[in-house]
């Protein structure tokens, strides 16, 4: 026995075995009672003693040796925080033409007054977020369905440009449209600015049609996705799939459906608790079915995989990264601190800054604990502002009862909008939120693929992170 | 079911989180007497035996006793790693005079 | 002592000196005390005037060449005056780069063209130490990896396959590419059985069919990431199949050889061959007759 120093870390048990995690998430599985002799100082000189100094779970002495390397691996997972704000979006309009049962964001139909944009709130957004720091700016447009007001997209993305002339920032477009009415001159727009486009499909066509409320929306989606790809190029269209209620029972069909229409990669997208989607649901009895959803739907892309059809699970892929790769990870609902103001701001359509999506569709319930200004606010009155502050001495798990100690906190985030919107307090209660839950166990179950089935799975995750 | 506990060997610290953790599952009145606690413990939804709450109560507690100790025996050094990743970036060089 | 550049080689490169601050239990060169280290100097200078200008790759060996210090930085900046358009490939076991300024100023002396060539022994502390004979060589070596990147010095990180390291090749590989990602490519490399690994083979020794299964699972491991990976010294029949694309013709074409039987073998073209240096050859030497 030699005499060492514990540095950092954390553990779990999954399928039958410890896992320990370090503070930059870096993960080692040890059998049951490894933990127990590893703080006990009673480890023998063998190759766990071995592994368990080389990635910096102990030390040899008080200070580790290569403490610069250490930090130097703390600080990268962290790079995303260097850029700050990236990710930029614009709510459009809360007019659509599609009626989903689930609709998130309180659409209003086609004809509704005064839920459309104003031209001065699109110019003073745009200037607003060129008073980022990041060097990409991202411009998401969201609604309702922003494709039916291309005239105030067009405005939007050209101020952007102007003004970019002088300030050189990279600048990414994207338009989240459910491609049913993609007109000429949307389509146009799309083409000259390189505007990528994000579309929703729920899978075969009884599916997509029972949640849209629709007979033929899966035949309009379709071929407006094919329109987009021809015009556009097909790596410029993606979808996502929002599972509701219905959509639990089919779980490989919704995959297959995606892989037949070309697509290399699905979200696996649980239904959230937002607007008219959390009417008169059981929302702990949908999160257990959504986990055993997303592991069936997931050993069938696993499936899919060792028969030779690359597809990639971005949820997964997102937790993996952080898991088995030293690099930083930006998503905004899976980091900490939080992707809210850090990451990602929302401007209404009613001219006012929320800290994320989210917190624009509380607004639209009369909640409006995440408005942090108007677009005619000064730019540090709003990220700098009280609330801002506030929400900042909650949006890190590793100051949160029950993410603090947790084990996963690495490869999880922090949510204090969701945490209100769910649990009426940002701060949140761990041990009965549903999201952790949901986040627990669909991370566990990736640990446990990586514990029992390591040689199968590893190199499909390896190309799946590449 | 009553569950004793020898306040020596859990801190309190080390209790409320094993408490709290388990809130969800159990409700749990804690009774200091002396040295030791007294923490009578119920399932609140779930149906588990005594023998199971006891086992789960158990667990959890040595775990956080785990956690506990590396927190005690690593404060200091992560201390250190956090300001050596994030005090020395290059923003505090420059405002340097 | 070389007299004069080949163009034609695959090997040129100046010896600048004798000296070690490791003593590497497997060393095929065996350090030792420079008996004229000024004259040494002088003579590399000499041959760098001799050089052909449209010279690729200038090697820089010693010994531990970083132990020349300032002078090192000097003659770099003599080689990169010479040969503006020639890359110069150090080979250093890593630690005098723990000094960032000292990496700043080879790296202006080389014109910036310079990749670095470092091996780590294990990504334990102690058994890089152990096998690099010498205490705390791998938190110098670490450190000066970080450093090399830093200042964007292309890596090439060289593990010598040996009996006290095998075992954890699969470890070290996951270890490379969570601690060292950026360096350019992996070399995984038998030893020659020449200099210390004679005297010392019941420590060190071990032969590639032996440590085979964990070679293929490092390699693999590393390719399956993207990392750069390469196989030196050892010969395709000792390889498994599927390392092959990574098997490079690593030996210096003046010191390569075949055995008789090899006449036979149907890859000797693509083959790294063995060390004409080696007492004896690995156990195991088969030709491969089929495609």
């Amino acid at each position: 026995m030699r005499n060492y120093y514990l540095l950092p870390f954390d553990f779990t048990r999954v399928a039958h075995h410890e896992v320990l995690v370090n503070e930059y998430g870096d993960m080692l599985v040890l059998p049951q009672g490894s933990v127990e002799r590893i703080v006990d100082h009673r480890l023998e000189y063998d190759d766990v003693y071995k592994d368990l100094v080389a990635n910096f779970f102990i030390s040899e002495s008080r200070v580790p040796a290569n403490l610069g390397i250490y930090a130097s691996r703390l600080r990268e997972k962290k790079r995303f925080l260097d850029d700050f704000t990236a990710l930029h979006i614009f709510v459009v309009t809360l007019q659509c033409n599609q009626n989903c049962i689930y609709c998130q964001a309180s659409s209003r139909s086609e004809q509704s007054a005064q839920c459309t944009m104003t031209f001065d709130t699109m110019e003073h957004a745009v200037r607003l977020m060129f008073r980022s720091p990041a060097p990409v700016l991202t411009m998401e447009f969201q609604g309702g369905e922003p494709s039916l007001h291309p005239a105030l997209i067009r405005f939007g993305i050209e101020t952007a440009e102007r003004i970019n002339e002088t300030e050189r920032r990279e600048l990414r477009f994207v338009l989240c449209t459910n491609c049913v009415h993609l007109t000429d001159e949307m389509l146009d727009i799309c083409r000259q600015h390189r505007v990528m486009i994000s579309t929703s499909l729920d899978g075969p066509a009884f599916l997509h049609n029972a949640n849209r409320g629709k007979v033929d929306s899966y035949e309009r989606v379709v071929a407006g996705i094919e329109r987009a790809r021809r015009v556009l190029g097909a790596d410029m269209v993606a979808a996502l799939q929002t599972t509701s209620v219905q959509a639990l029972d089919y779980p490989a069909a919704i995959v297959d459906e995606y892989v037949r229409l070309g697509f290399r990669s699905l979200f696996l997208r649980a239904l959230n608790p937002y607007g008219l989607a959390s009417n008169g649901q059981d929302w702990a009895h949908y999160t257990e079915r959504f986990i055993e959803f997303y592991k069936a739907a997931f050993e069938h892309i696993l499936y899919l995989n060792r028969q030779g059809t690359p597809f990639v699970e971005e949820f997964a892929a997102i937790v993996l990264r952080k898991m088995l790769t030293p690099f930083s990870t930006g998503f905004v609902d899976l980091q900490s601190p939080a992707g809210i103001v850090t990451s990602v701001l929302v401007y209404n359509y009613d001219g006012y800054v929320y800290a994320s999506d989210e917190s624009r569709m509380l607004a639209e319930v009369g909640d409006f604990t995440f408005r942090l200004g108007s677009v005619h606010d000064r730019y540090e009155d709003i990220v700098y502002s009280p609330k801002v502050q506030h929400l900042a001495q909650l949006w890190a798990n590793e100051a949160l009862a029950g993410c603090s100690d947790c084990a996963l906190r690495n490869f999880c985030g922090a949510d204090p909008v969701r945490n209100y919107s769910t649990q009426r307090d940002p701060y949140g209660h761990r041990p009965s939120s549903l999201l952790c839950r949901k986040n627990k166990a669909i991370i566990e179950y990736l640990i446990s693929l990586l514990v029992e089935r390591r040689e199968e799975v590893l190199p499909i995750f390896k190309r799946w992170l590449q | 079911m009553i569950i004793e506990v020898d306040r020596s060997v859990y801190s309190d610290a080390c209790i409320t989180k094993c408490v709290y953790a388990l809130s969800n599952d159990l409700d749990c009145r804690r009774t200091l007497c002396g040295e030791r606690e007294r923490i009578e413990v119920s399932p609140r939804v779930v149906d588990l035996s005594p023998a199971e709450v006891q086992h789960l109560f158990l667990c959890t507690l040595n775990d956080y006793k785990a956690r506990e100790v590396i927190a005690t025996e690593t404060h200091d050094i992560r201390t250190i790693l956090y300001a050596k990743a994030f005090a020395d970036c290059d923003e505090f060089e420059e405002m340097a005079p | 002592m070389r007299e004069a550049f080949d163009p034609h080689s695959n090997d040129n490169a100046l010896f600048v000196t004798s000296r070690c601050n490791n003593r590497c239990l497997m060393c095929c060169q065996p350090p030792q005390a420079d008996p004229d280290a000024e004259h040494l100097f002088a003579h590399n200078v000499r041959l760098l005037q001799s050089a052909p200008p449209d010279l690729p790759v200038l090697g820089i060996t010693g010994g531990e060449p970083t132990l020349l210090g300032e002078r090192l930085v000097a003659l770099l900046e003599e080689a990169h005056r010479r040969l503006p358009h020639t890359a110069f490939h150090l080979l250093s076991n890593g630690r005098a780069f723990s000094d960032a300024a000292f990496v700043r100023r080879v790296c202006r002396a080389a014109g910036d063209n310079l990749f670095v060539g470092i091996p780590l022994h294990s990504d334990y502390a102690g058994d890089h130490d152990l096998i690099a004979g010498c205490r705390g060589a791998y938190e110098e070596t670490l450190t000066g990896l970080y450093n090399l990147a830093d200042a964007g010095v292309e890596i090439e990180l060289r593990v010598v396959v040996n009996r006290l390291n095998y075992a954890r090749l699969p470890r070290m590989a996951d270890f490379i590419f969570k601690y060292l990602p950026f360096v350019g490519w992996t070399a995984l490399m038998a030893m020659e059985r020449t200099g210390l690994s004679v005297p010392n083979e019941a420590q060190v020794w071990a032969e590639p069919r032996q440590y085979a299964p964990q070679l293929r699972q490092a390699v693999l491991s590393l390719a399956g990431w993207g990392m750069g990976v390469a196989v030196y010294n050892v010969p395709l029949c000792l390889l498994p199949r599927d390392c092959w694309p990574y098997a490079k013709q690593s030996i210096s074409d003046w010191k390569t050889a075949f055995a008789p039987r090899c006449e036979a073998c149907r890859t000797q073209a693509q083959c790294c061959g063995l060390f004409s240096t080696s007492i004896r050859p690995f156990e195991g030497i088969t030709p491969i007759l089929e495609p």
